[in-house]
């Protein structure tokens, strides 16, 4: 059984592999977004909107400029879906 | 007005003059109860007219509200916008710092029998409970003038406002920065915002729209009314004349005083100020409109 957490982490991950080059690379939810491989704010607002399209939402911008890590992003997106 | 001034001293400054007695004000503002800008659509248009035409316009126009929607009502005075709402059908949440105009909305709404869709908060704004209430519209009507804290109340504004809401703003202000630096402390201008409002501080448009930027909102649409402010205030200046003995019985020299902000109000607007309005959503993209 997935929890609706792990959806969330599973759609995030989702959003994540479309963007940016991960093949082979396992990613954690402590993993820092801004680490991971080409990652730049342009991807990571693509991402942003990305989500925000799917879920009909749009971020709180301190929230989401605050955001570092994948977990993060899945507790932000888990804030506004809820 | 020099210095920092608290919010708390602004609120306890102008609600010396929102607190007179009900009646001086229903002696000339009209049947609404607006202390704000009409719209005069004619030269032959009323009082009456021009506020009733304004509601409209700032509601269907501006808010594009529909029937059950939910609008915050920041600096709600005696409740036009709130019962003009609750009227169509829209759940309003005002909020005055002001005890006699929150009794004086809710007896009217009684009386018009939209009591279950009006509340009105009582408080300054920032402080007032509004903690998981979250409204499709909120509006701002002549009232950040007299709220020092305009950033705060802008972002929190923001955040009770749901996805793709709008704020609707209107506030007269100073043409530019040239001239607020010119005439802020002048005879005429202190009168104003010091004797008679107790707190006003009018700043030029390009610092309203950086504090709804500041706030994370999109701006999506401008209005000038600068040309329906002065007949607005030669109206209300007729009515006050009509009325003086009445008003000077509850409150001694009160005519001569409104008599004299209107004629400095009326004066000034093109010159040295503008009343503008704007609508500020809360979205990235906002929303164009032919
Ligand atoms: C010029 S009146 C406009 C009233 C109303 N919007 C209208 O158009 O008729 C300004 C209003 O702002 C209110 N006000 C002043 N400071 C406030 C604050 N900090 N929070 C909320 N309302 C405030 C006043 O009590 C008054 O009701």
């Amino acid at each position: 059984m997935t929890t609706a957490r792990e959806k969330l982490l599973d759609t995030v991950v989702g959003h994540l592999r479309a963007e940016l080059p991960l093949d082979g690379h396992q990613i954690a939810e402590s993993d820092v977004l801004a680490d991971l491989p080409d990652a730049d704010s342009v991807h990571m607002f693509r991402i942003a909107a990305r989500l925000e399209r799917q879920f009909h939402v749009e971020f709180d911008d301190g929230s989401l400029f605050a955001v570092r890590t994948v977990g993060q992003l899945v507790d932000l997106l888990a804030s506004v879906t809820s | 007005m020099n210095g920092i001034v608290e919010p708390d001293s602004a609120v306890t400054a102008t609600n010396d003059h929102y607190e007179l007695p009900v009646e001086v004000f229903e002696s000339f503002l009209g049947r609404r109860m607006k202390y704000s800008c009409g719209l005069y659509d004619t030269p032959a248009t009323t009082l009456d007219e021009a506020q009733e035409a304004k509601l409209q316009w700032v509601l269907d126009r501006n808010l594009r509200m529909t029937p059950g929607q939910r609008l915050l009502d920041v600096g709600c005075g005696w409740g036009s916008l709130a019962l003009y709402a609750a009227e169509r059908g829209c759940h309003v949440v005002g909020i005055t710092p002001s005890r006699p105009q929150r009794e004086y909305i809710l007896r009217q709404a009684r009386e018009s029998g939209v009591d279950h869709l009006v509340d009105v908060r009582l408080g300054r704004f920032t402080t007032v409970d509004l903690d998981g209430e979250d409204f499709d519209a909120a509006s701002m009507i002549g009232s950040i003038v007299h709220m020092p804290d305009r950033e705060d109340v802008l972002a929190l504004t923001r955040r009770r406002l749901k996805t793709g809401g709008r704020l609707y703003l209107s506030e007269s202000c100073f043409r530019n920065r040239r001239i607020f630096d010119e005439y802020r402390t002048s005879p005429g201008f202190r009168f104003v915002s010091e004797d008679v409002f107790g707190f006003g501080e009018m700043v030029p448009l390009a610092e309203l729209i950086a504090a709804a930027e500041n706030a994370g909102f999109s701006i999506v649409r401008l209005a000038d009314l600068t040309a329906h402010y002065p007949r607005t205030l030669e109206d209300w200046a007729e009515r006050v004349r009509n009325a003086r003995t009445r008003i000077d019985a509850v409150r001694p020299g009160a005519t001569a005083r409104l008599l004299r902000y209107f004629e400095i109000g009326a004066t000034a607007f093109g010159y040295t100020t503008k009343h503008y309005a704007f609508v500020a959503e809360k979205s990235r993209m906002g929303r164009w409109e032919r």
